[in-house]
């Protein structure tokens, strides 16, 4: 392998991965806070990526050319959207199930999950949709990579939310009330934090990061499938494990690393082993480091 | 296996098979109504949901025009004709429970089922069931090749047609070195396969043949890969569906790879457009005529022009296999006419000894396996607007 695509390829699995990250976000903020893998997550990420070609397509309607401008609405919107709906989610599978053993909210959250992408296929049938072409496709070329225009904004945007919820997490009234809570619940509402609305919040924030990886997704590759929230969902719970669950730069760090690893495999073996080769990896990661690449949850840091 | 279900039964492989079980159970009650005697059963199966929709939606679309106008004309000796329509959703596992539920309905005769990979594990049950089954879309070889004397295909093979484009890649692009790709699905796989061995045959040389995984969406480090393969080679032959191939073709652009794309009638369609805009302008597809070009096909009659009109005012545009399943159920019909009786003896028996029977798609002739030996396949090629137009046609 040349030097040119020893890069390309990084290039390539920093991308994708990029968005795994974010989905992963979701995952870890939810398990730090209430110990629940919340399968809903991959659902979402799909229901925000289509939001996003609504909403698209709805400003092109209203003749809105700005690229910038465009992006950055549909990107809030379906961020906002998906995350009310993310607060149902919560409100409705999930708070009755409060008391009741931890396997019942996931389950719970397995039946959110296909109840999602069946909702997707549904209502805008089994065609995958198309998002306007609204962003240069153009290529770019960096010296001997090659880039275009939204994978850059994948990343900058998938780190710039990792900084900004850690930041939120760590320094803000919310966030330490959502420390205190994963550490303790009940001695938590004993100190008159309202922990109800905390375990809301997560599942709001978590639906939000699942959006803007559904939306950045769309633009990048141009086209959204109804069943996308199964790979994507699913590997970015890996990106998450990897990462270390419960950790806020873990599931960035975590959807990077599988990003890059599994753009390595298919560089090295053929596609069918790429899975394999992932999966290995996360074994190796676990069995040396059981508590993933970072490590802990989102209380235990503070 | 099909590419959308198979990631999710990769992970949670228990629990999918559950739902699907469960999918598969609530359509065997919906479909629960058995036959009365008057009437001649048709058990249609197709991927009706799912990310191969489009085409099974058409596919039903033409057997409900067949069986509304047969049933007009007077049913099939005097029996009105009723559909019983299964969604495959393109899973295997659901695709062989709609086998089982139509053996339990006592269907006479089964059109079906559009992917390969459902076709061949399904066509051992109604094997055993002894039920006539014709379809107009699975092309992969092994089909046929079984020894079960139900089993006939309307529609061509895929060694044919990837035999088509190795002969096409061979001599009129002159090329000699081309990365094979496919999406690890029966009908991909069967058309690179039978296109790497001709194409090898001929004198070319296939580099790096790989699966590629469809549900994953990114192509990029396969693609950074094919780049860097030296000596460069001379055009991309892939055998699959869509997305994928339009997002294929599209990244490789993106990546600066300008080499002929190839590809095959899983492809043909709106969607490659859709999916690859501007980057499938230019791209090759093998496929048998469209509905709309059969009249290019020798032995086509103006009956494929009646039958486009009346499709079109009824459904919209047809796509590929459309005017397969239509002739399909005609030939059902005429076999249990040839044979004076509906009962799977008689149907198979007529199916057997169909003999130039003139159908929209063409004239039908079956051969000891099951094969229709009239099917023949032409290449398009992508124009600016979208549209695929006739480029090469190998039997002229």
């Amino acid at each position: 392998m040349s030097p040119q695509e020893l890069l390309q390829q990084i290039v390539n699995g920093l991308v994708v991965g990029s968005v795994y990250g974010l989905i992963a976000l979701g995952y870890t903020m939810v398990y730090g806070i209430v110990r629940l893998i919340n399968f809903a997550q991959g659902g979402l990420y799909e229901v925000g990526a289509y939001l996003g070609v609504f909403i698209f397509t709805l400003m092109g309607k209203f003749s809105l050319q700005n690229p910038v401008l465009a992006i950055a609405i549909t990107l809030l919107a379906s961020m906002v959207l998906t995350a009310g709906l993310a607060y149902l989610v919560e409100r409705i599978a999930y708070r009755p199930l409060r008391n009741a053993p931890l396997l019942a909210s996931l389950v719970s959250s397995l039946a959110v999950f296909f109840l999602l992408i069946s909702l997707v296929q549904v209502i805008t049938g089994a065609q995958p949709l198309t998002y306007p072409a609204v962003v240069s496709t153009t290529p770019w070329h960096l010296g001997p990579v090659v880039l275009s225009l939204t994978s850059v904004v994948i990343f900058v945007v998938a780190v710039l939310m990792m900084i900004g919820m850690q930041v939120f997490v760590q320094t803000t009234k919310s966030g330490k009330a959502m420390r205190a809570v994963a550490v303790n619940r009940n001695a938590a509402s004993l100190m008159g934090i309202n922990a109800t609305r905390i375990v809301s919040l997560t599942f709001v924030l978590g639906g939000a990061m699942a959006a803007a990886a559904g939306v950045l997704y769309g633009l990048n590759y141009g086209t959204v499938t109804y069943d996308m929230g199964e790979f994507g969902g699913l590997v970015a719970f890996t990106a998450a494990v990897m990462g270390g669950i419960g950790n806020v730069p873990g599931a960035l760090v975590g959807g990077l690393t599988v990003g890059v690893i599994s753009s390595f495999a298919s560089a090295f073996l053929p596609n069918q082993w790429n899975e394999a080769i992932v999966f290995g990896i996360l074994i190796l990661i676990l069995a040396l480091r059981p508590q993933g690449i970072l490590g802990e949850r989102v209380a235990e840091r503070a | 296996m099909g590419s959308t279900k198979s990631v999710a039964l990769k992970y949670l492989g228990a629990l999918t098979a559950a739902g699907a079980i469960a999918a598969a159970a609530s359509m065997a009650w919906a479909t629960a109504p058995v036959a009365a005697a008057s009437q001649f059963v048709v058990g249609f199966a197709n991927p009706i949901t799912g990310a191969e929709a489009t085409y099974g939606v058409s596919d039903q679309h033409a057997v409900e025009m067949a069986a509304a106008q047969i049933n007009k004309a007077g049913g099939v000796l005097g029996q009105q004709i009723k559909i019983i329509s299964c969604d495959t959703q393109a899973t295997p596992a659901i695709g062989v429970a709609c086998a089982n539920a139509f053996v339990s309905d006592h269907v006479n005769a089964v059109i079906g089922f559009f992917n390969s990979s459902i076709s061949i594990p399904a066509s051992a049950i109604l094997h055993t069931a002894n039920i006539p089954m014709v379809t107009g879309a699975s092309t992969n070889p092994k089909l046929t090749l079984q020894g079960f004397k139900n089993v006939f295909r309307l529609c061509g093979t895929d060694n044919y047609q990837g035999a088509v484009e190795a002969d096409f890649a061979y001599k009129q692009l002159h090329v000699k070195r081309v990365v094979v790709l496919n999406d690890e699905e029966t009908y991909g796989q069967g058309v690179s396969s039978f296109f790497s061995s001709t194409f090898k045959k001929l004198g070319g040389t296939v580099v790096a043949p790989q699966g590629i995984n469809a549900a994953a969406a990114d192509f990029s480090s396969v693609l950074t890969q094919i780049k860097g393969i030296t000596p460069a080679i001379q055009a991309i032959q892939f055998g699959g569906f869509n997305p994928a191939a339009g997002l294929l073709v599209k990244q490789a652009r993106a990546l600066g790879i300008t080499v002929p794309f190839i590809t095959d009638d899983g492809v043909i369609g709106p969607l490659f457009y859709q999916t690859g805009g501007a980057a499938t302008v230019g791209s090759y597809l093998s496929s048998a005529p469209s509905p709309q070009d059969l009249a290019h096909v020798k032995g086509a009659s103006k009956s494929a022009q009646t039958f486009l009109k009346a499709y079109v005012a009824k459904y919209g545009q047809p796509t590929n296999f459309a005017a397969y399943n239509y002739d399909c159920l005609y030939v059902l019909a005429s076999a249990a006419k040839a044979e004076h009786g509906t009962s799977a003896r008689d149907l198979i028996k007529g199916l057997a000894a169909t003999h130039k029977y003139q159908g929209v798609t063409g004239i039908v002739n079956f051969n000891k396996i099951g094969n229709n030996v009239t099917p023949q396949y032409l290449m398009y090629k992508v124009q600016s607007n979208g549209a695929n137009k006739i480029f090469w046609n190998p039997n002229a």
